[in-house]
């Protein structure tokens, strides 16, 4: 395709935004091939080295149970990952329909869409998916669902603006004049350029739905224990931060630069798309 | 790409301080708890949550208990040996079995002024046993006939029939005397605070704290010798650790992982007490498989308990049954009890005459808020495992998770109990068929006639042996597993002196003042 090879090749130069990319594909290769790296099994308790720094035989030392930190971090990658990938994919995929569907009709179907959005988007991000977990019960689908949900609007807003300023140009209109069917216009003509805005929301929202997952796991809403998520991982480090602050620090700094390289490469992204910077 | 500048900054401010804070801290600040300018010695605490109203008759929380028990006093009153002592009745007795008779301390006045008598005790015992009080210590008086006022310094009690723990329930600060005319005049007792005791009611500032002040014609000479004490709302573990090491409050409880740390600050004791609370994990006994018993036996023997001590509490639990170590001469040595003993092979060996030689799949359910909890799930879970047992971990959030237990939707559940000061509610509160906190649907006929035994006898050696085979009984069937009963800790700055915790009495500060 034509047009990712542009991004590829813009990205290229954009230096800032190469670091994000790297960052992406680290976690992302982590992800996927770090079980396969990880000395122990995460939730494997060594019950006689509880709260142990960092050695050799554990690079970021024991948690209190005696369970390898390092393996944990790197499971958790796997499970922010995963969450921020499935809930996402449910946020867009929900979003790119109703605001395609709201952009392109307009009239009652834009307020009935556009007033349920709003009503979502009055509640903070955090409140609405504890409500959603609280009344679906914690685990980590439902984690999922909530998040999914949440970003829901945030998309539907995104893909509605954009297809409201695509709607107008000309080749839509000459489209729909010379007698092209409805869903043959909007699959066909109005779909591929509207991608822009979409893709920048979803690194964006990537990074957004990994911090909700951490969140929702610091409440003990996310991911049930013995499973690790950096949020949980962090919630359970509460009490030892100061006898043994690695278990606070690695999760952390994984969640810190986690976010960080998602936020760089939307960041980087949405500069490459942007029509107006087009040398 | 500014903000992104900015960002970094922030974060590696973050960082630094982080690891700032690992360090050995020894700096950490001096103690300023001494006495206020004014040579007023106020006593500073750190309160884990925020008191949930201050009525004594209806509020359970120990935020609250804590506060008000300062204020109000019971007619008689527990010593560390469970034994019973005197407080607004000097004397009592007991002509026959089923009438009581309480003799009043005289010149006993409320912190209003009004006179404490015999009228007041009848008041506050009806307030407790009508309906629309809905009093935690209803069910305790409930087999009281009539309340009858003899003279201004004499009430007479008397019984449906026969009630053994009717004189700890006495004893208990939730049958506080209150005085009539100031519930008339609140419409409750939840804002305000009048009794009789060593210290006052000062004032309350939501989510800020509460203020009490000494009681200057308390019945009792050189008592207290604070000028007041003030509860502070800490919440957060660290906020009260941090408290405490700066000497912004003189005393606070902490949890058993944060005390190595506070022993390592010269400036600070550390005090601890053995607890009347225990851990455990609840079953419901009406849901396969835990109705049958031999699996409840196999799970009680492959559960390692000291582990759950040395991991859970840092080593300062002791194995409980029903009624923990801390309630003396009541309590049995659970150690030596056959279920105490870990045999996986015999654990297998229940496991497949229940019909589950390959183990079974089910779920524990915990509290999220109370990381203790979430803890020993973890490692039931893990122990569980070596015998077949899978379990899922469900955290719940505090109100969910106490609706779960009072409705039984769960398979296990894992909680803390407190066995509160007579035997009868550790065992016939949690475990008679009609128990009102018998959640897990058990049932069993010999344990029925022991607890009402024990609420009928007298004699405390027969009631000793009574709950004694109850306790047998119970750890060997096992509606529960009992787990561990852990020790509490006081941290206080070393200037407060005359102050020891007990299980009976964790904060008396009558002689307790700031050097």
């Amino acid at each position: 395709m034509g047009f990712m090879k542009e991004i590829i090749n813009r990205l290229k130069q954009d230096k800032v935004g190469l670091v994000g990319v790297i960052g992406v594909a680290l976690v992302i290769f982590i992800g996927f091939i770090g079980p396969f790296l990880s000395p122990h099994d995460p939730t494997e308790m060594y019950k006689s080295h509880t709260l142990e720094g960092p050695s050799a035989a554990h690079w970021f030392g024991t948690d209190e149970f005696g369970r390898d930190i390092f393996s944990r971090v790197i499971e958790g990658a796997k499970v922010s990952l995963y969450v921020g990938l499935i809930s996402v994919g449910i946020g867009a995929t929900l979003g790119f329909v109703f605001g395609l569907v709201s952009g392109f009709f307009q009239g009652w179907v834009d307020h009935l869409i556009m007033r349920i959005m709003d009503i979502l988007f009055a509640f903070p991000d955090i409140l609405l998916a504890l409500t959603i977990v609280a009344v679906l019960g914690p685990n980590l689908r439902n984690t999922m669902i909530a998040i999914g949900i949440v970003f829901t609007p945030v998309f539907t807003r995104t893909v509605r603006a954009a297809v409201i300023s695509v709607k107008e140009m000309e080749f839509i209109t000459s489209a729909a004049a010379i007698g092209v069917k409805t869903h043959k216009v909007i699959l066909r003509h109005v779909s591929p350029n509207i991608l822009a805005p979409f893709i920048v929301q979803i690194t964006l929202a990537l990074s957004g739905a990994i911090l909700t997952e951490a969140a929702l796991s610091f409440l003990g809403l996310g991911i049930q224990p013995p499973d690790p998520s950096w949020g949980s991982m962090l919630n359970a480090s509460r009490q030892y931060m100061e006898i043994a602050p690695w278990i606070a620090i690695f999760p952390a700094l994984f969640i810190i630069v986690t976010i960080f390289c998602f936020n760089l490469l939307g960041d980087s992204l949405r500069d490459l798309l942007d029509p107006k910077l087009k040398s | 790409m500014k903000k992104w500048f900015g960002f970094c900054v922030v974060m590696a401010a973050l960082s630094i301080a982080l690891v700032a804070c690992s360090g050995d801290d020894a700096s950490s600040g001096e103690s300023d708890g001494e006495a206020t300018p004014s040579g007023e010695q106020i006593l500073k605490i750190g309160n884990d949550q925020e008191p949930a109203g201050l009525d004594p008759h209806t509020v359970p929380a120990h935020s609250s208990v804590r506060i008000y028990e300062k204020v109000y006093e019971s007619l008689l009153t527990l010593d560390e040996n469970m034994e019973l002592q005197p407080e607004l009745a000097k004397e009592w007795d007991q002509p026959d079995d089923k009438t009581y008779t309480f003799t009043l301390r005289e010149g006993v006045t409320f912190h209003n002024g009004n006179e404490m008598t015999a009228e007041d005790v009848k008041y506050s015992f009806e307030r407790i046993m009508a309906e629309e009080t809905a009093s935690i210590a209803k069910s305790y008086f409930d087999k009281v006939e009539s309340i009858e006022v003899v003279s201004p310094t004499k009430v007479k009690f008397t019984l449906s029939e026969t009630y053994a723990p009717f004189l700890s329930y006495v004893a208990s600060t939730n049958a506080a005397i209150v005085d009539q005319e100031v519930v008339e005049e609140n419409g409750d007792l939840m804002q305000t605070a009048v009794g009789t005791g060593p210290f006052k009611f000062e004032e309350w500032e939501a989510d800020n704290h509460v203020k009490l002040t000494k009681f200057e014609d308390y019945y009792q000479d050189d008592i207290p010798k604070l000028d007041g004490i003030t509860y502070l709302t800490m919440k957060d573990e660290s906020a009260r650790l941090a408290a405490i090491r700066t000497g912004e409050v003189h005393m606070t409880t902490l949890a058993s992982q944060s005390i190595p740390l506070a022993e390592k600050n010269e400036d600070l004791t550390v005090k601890d007490y053995q607890s009347t609370e225990y851990s455990y994990v609840g079953f419901n006994v009406n849901k396969e498989p835990f109705n049958d018993k031999k699996v409840r036996q196999a799970i009680s023997l492959a559960v390692d308990r000291q582990e759950v001590s040395d991991i859970v509490w840092k080593g300062d639990a002791v194995p409980s049954g029903p009624i923990p170590e801390s309630m003396g001469k009541w309590s049995i040595d659970v150690t030596e009890e056959e279920m105490y003993q870990q045999d996986m092979d015999r654990a297998k060996e229940l496991l497949a005459e229940a019909g589950y030689e390959d183990g079974f799949d089910t779920e524990i359910t915990t509290a999220s808020t109370y990381p203790d909890m979430v803890d020993t799930a973890q490692l039931l879970q893990e122990q569980l495992e070596a015998i077949g047992i899978n379990a899922e971990i469900r955290q719940l959030e505090w109100g969910e998770y106490i609706d779960t237990w009072t409705n039984g939707s769960h398979e296990m559940l894992v909680g803390r109990n407190s066995s509160g000061n007579d035997p009868d509610r550790s065992i016939g509160f949690f475990f008679s068929t009609d128990g009102s906190a018998n959640v897990w649907g058990f049932s069993d006929e010999r344990v029925d006639q022991l607890a009402e035994k024990g609420r009928t006898t007298i004699d405390t050696e027969k009631r000793r042996e009574i709950y004694n085979e109850a306790q047998e009984r119970l750890v060997d069937l096992s509606p529960n597993l009992f787990l561990v009963s852990p020790k509490k800790y006081f941290v206080l700055q070393n200037n407060v002196a005359n102050y020891t915790p007990t299980a009976n009495e964790p904060e008396n500060f009558d002689e307790t003042i700031i050097e």
